[in-house]
């Protein structure tokens, strides 16, 4: 908790993106609460603007569909599809770069091989073939981002991993007759990972822009709402009604800050450099009283 | 206890192999110190490594009480592993910047003590023994000072009960006030555990404080062995001779210090070693047959070995009496 605070004091950056993901997962969560009934529902008034009903405090669309709802619940899909496809862009990164940096030598040509081949693949279009083959759904799409965002976290977890590697702790550790698996877990991941965090908060923004790009296009899936395919059926009014598309592109632009700056402040929150040290915190409070 | 035979260590790179060890004998007794001597990039870091099992041997033999564990992998080392433990030169990159005093001290003893009451009871004595206050085994390796640190290493290696510690260079990077302190620590842990070091140091006055036996070592190969009383006072070889002169001297009416004539030029490529003798470029007693015939290591005496070409017909020292090399 010390080091909570003394991070809002040094990083308010990081604070700000904490609060705007605090809020948008409020929202996400609280979406049935707020909005019980069908977000698809047509409740109102056509292209209602925003702010003329205290009903439909964000107006509603050319369908008459409330769009505050909408909003709320396409945050549900929109945030489980980024969190999800860095959580398996991350895990198939880290194991991949881990396993190369430490063994280095000719498993470590093969992997870095495969992750050049990964990444020389147009990523987006690789998601959409993806995508369309599945059939979309939300465990497709999250798949497809997954499965094309990995190989930067790869490269960047294999360079630390081969740095720490060659540490004097590290051999130390060896030298006692440690385990290959309990030196990575105690010694190699917590000293290299701290770039590697803060790389995934700017997957989890990347996974939502495709998302939101996939769903633009249609890509998305049929059943749900995401903020992609609300700009996307809003694109044919966006001279009439241009408050459509604004107000999930703001959505989108909202969660996309708040993961980036988070990003930055976990890194500090990791370095070991950061810590308060409890006698000196002792000493505050003994001063204190 | 150690009994290393025809030890050498290659690195490939790209420039071609790099031998860094060549063909090195040396053995160290129960309780004994050996000092390996030699400029920075000679090979005695490489050789230090080797014997920790940390790069792999090329060719030879490194025997703990007469098994060889050169080529010992995975389990079957374990047992020697904890046998040989070592100090690396700079405590701050030693030790793991996440981990506390007290992680750092017990990590050894996880793999052997389950009991955590008895690992707690255990760190505490060994930050006794080493001098370290109880009340610093909640601190990271960043809140202490170079010697604490130093001191904490220390207690880390001995924790498995080693037999032997490599020393690679454990004081160079402190202070001079606080090497003295941490060089006496080793002795009395020695004394109290009858541990054998091995003393990697290129400060020839530190080895002198340590050491029972000396070995010097030049781009790879041993070029001297000897009692430390033997070596000091009577260096064989020229590249000794230089290092024993290279020690500052202060002069009390000069003010400057002593201008002695030392080796010459740099320590040549191990990636293109020069012919013959690899001390003949810088060596002032070099002869022709030093040029394209490699010395062997002879025995000189008690105990004593050299590789000079000038030792067998025992020239040397009266040559380096004429060039002023050593005072009459």
């Amino acid at each position: 908790m010390s080091r909570f605070i003394a991070l809002a004091r040094t990083n308010p950056s990081a604070l700000v993106g904490l609060a705007l993901l605090l809020a948008l997962a409020g929202v996400a969560t609280g979406a049935g609460v707020l909005y019980p009934g069908d977000p698809m529902a047509m409740v109102g008034p056509r292209s209602l603007w925003p702010l003329r009903d205290a009903a439909f405090p964000l107006g509603t669309d050319q369908l008459g569909r409330d769009v505050a709802a909408q909003l709320c619940h396409a945050a549900r899909v929109s945030l489980s599809i980024g969190v999800g496809a860095a959580i398996l862009a991350t895990m198939i990164g880290v194991s991949v770069g881990a396993l190369a940096g430490y063994a280095g030598g000719r498993l470590d040509d093969a992997l870095t091989r495969l992750s050049e081949y990964f990444q020389t693949i147009p990523t987006f279009l690789f998601s959409m073939v993806l995508v369309a083959v599945l059939a979309p759904s939300i465990g497709s799409v999250t798949l497809a981002i997954g499965l094309t965002a990995w190989p930067e976290i790869a490269r960047l977890t294999r360079a630390e991993v081969f740095r720490i590697r060659r540490a004097d702790y590290v051999l130390a550790a060896e030298t006692m007759g440690l385990g290959h698996a309990r030196i990575i877990a105690t010694h190699i991941l917590p000293n290299s990972l701290a770039p590697v965090i803060v790389m995934v908060s700017a997957v989890v923004a990347h996974a939502i822009l495709v998302e939101a790009a996939l769903a633009f296009l249609g890509l998305g899936d049929p059943n749900t709402i995401s903020w992609g395919s609300m700009i996307g059926n809003a694109r044919p009014l966006l001279r009439t009604a241009w408050y459509l598309t604004a107000l999930p592109g703001l959505a989108i632009f909202v969660a996309v800050m708040g993961f980036v700056l988070l990003g930055g402040g976990v890194a500090d929150l990791l370095n070991p450099r950061m810590r308060v040290r409890r006698t000196s915190a002792g000493e505050l409070r003994g001063g204190d009283a | 206890m150690l009994e290393i035979q025809g030890l050498d260590v290659d690195y490939r790179s790209h420039g071609g192999t790099v031998r860094a060890v060549r063909g090195v004998d040396l053995a160290v007794g129960r309780g004994e110190t050996l000092g390996l001597v030699g400029e920075s990039g000679c090979g005695k870091s490489s050789l230090a490594r080797a014997v920790m099992r940390l790069t792999d041997v090329a060719r030879g033999a490194i025997r703990i009480d007469g098994i060889d564990i050169a080529r010992l992998k995975g389990r079957a080392l374990l047992p020697y592993r904890r046998k040989l433990q070592m100090v690396f030169q700079d405590s701050a990159s030693s030790l793991d910047p996440r981990f506390d005093m007290t992680r750092i001290i017990e990590e050894p003893l996880r793999t052997t003590q389950a009991n955590g009451a008895a690992r707690a009871r255990r760190v505490a004595s060994l930050m006794d023994q080493v001098g370290l206050a109880a009340s610093l085994k909640d601190r990271y390796p960043h809140e202490l000072s170079g010697g604490q640190r130093q001191r904490a290493a220390i207690a880390r290696a001995l924790a498995c009960g080693p037999e032997l510690l490599v020393l690679d260079e454990p004081v160079s990077a402190l202070d001079v006030s606080l090497q003295a302190q941490v060089l006496n620590l080793l002795v009395d842990l020695q004394q109290e555990y009858k541990l054998a070091y091995l003393f990697v140091s290129h400060d020839i006055g530190v080895v002198q404080h340590m050491a029972d036996r000396v070995a010097v070592m030049y781009l790879g190969r041993i070029v001297e062995t000897g009692t430390h009383a033997d070596v000091l006072a009577a260096p064989a070889h020229p590249y000794t001779q230089a290092l024993l002169a290279a020690v500052p001297v202060i002069s009390p009416r000069t003010h400057r210090i002593a201008n002695r004539p030392v080796v010459t030029g740099e320590l040549p490529s191990p990636l293109n070693p020069p012919t013959g003798c690899a001390f003949h470029p810088r060596c002032p007693l070099v002869q022709a047959r030093c040029r394209h015939a490699v010395p062997q290591l002879r025995v000189a005496g008690e105990g004593r070995a050299v590789a000079c070409h000038l030792h067998e017909t025992s020239q040397v020292s009266s040559l380096c009496l004429q060039e002023g090399l050593v005072p009459a």
